[in-house]
């Protein structure tokens, strides 16, 4: 199909999609809380769980390929304990919901925060470094060209 | 832009036919509530016979206040 929109018109539409995109990736992350909380049953929440996976994976992958990290941060100790942490407060969360009232509970919860803890900050470590690469790759293409 | 357009004698509908945008966005560029992409300016310049220091180029504040 032809496009008729015009180079401001283009910026326009991709502010209103990234808006409205973003804003339904939240309520979609927001809905699987409140029906873990309202159900007790984690298979009421397959499907947002895969969906709010297959969308983080490609951004992941899609940052990646860019080399990018964010917008306010670089790749850092800072960065990677905070990514760390926050992961593991909120499956840790979701877990304490699901498992709230059986025996051992602490423990559960303990063991949860620890190893999600540690697989974020492992992960968040790995991805800097792949990112970094990454930039230094693409930096070094631009410049063999020139 | 407004006077190179003016001294042209086209209109901002004109102007957008001529460049391929709509005449909204010739007149977001005029009163400079839209950045166009290089391209853009060039297109623009082209159909305005004039170059791109006669239309895009910043005034500094002594020029702007001698008008």
């Amino acid at each position: 199909m032809r496009r008729i929109a015009d180079e401001r018109q283009e910026n326009e539409i991709s502010r209103v999609e990234h808006f409205a995109l973003w804003t339904l990736f939240w309520l979609l992350v927001a809905s699987i809380p409140v029906q873990l909380l309202l159900f007790r049953e984690p298979l009421v929440i397959l499907g947002e769980c895969i969906s709010v996976l297959v969308v983080s994976i490609i951004i992941l992958i899609s940052f990646i390929k860019r080399g990018l990290w964010g917008r306010h941060t670089n790749p850092s100790s800072k960065t990677h304990l905070f990514s760390g942490l926050l992961t593991a407060v909120i499956g840790t969360s979701i877990i304490a919901v699901l498992v709230w009232g059986k025996d051992c509970f602490l423990y559960y919860i303990f063991l949860c925060f620890v190893i999600l803890f540690m697989v974020a900050f492992a992960l968040s470590y790995a991805f800097g470094v792949m990112i970094k690469k990454r930039e230094q790759k693409l930096a070094d293409e631009n410049d063999e060209h020139l | 832009m407004k006077i190179a357009r003016i001294q042209n004698d086209i209109s901002q509908e004109q102007l957008a036919a001529r460049v391929g945008v709509t005449r909204q966005t010739i007149g977001l560029i005029e009163s400079g509530k839209f950045n166009p992409s290089i391209n853009l300016c060039i297109s623009i310049c082209k159909a305005l016979n004039k170059t791109l220091n006669d239309i895009f180029w910043e005034e500094n504040s002594d020029e702007a206040d001698r008008g």
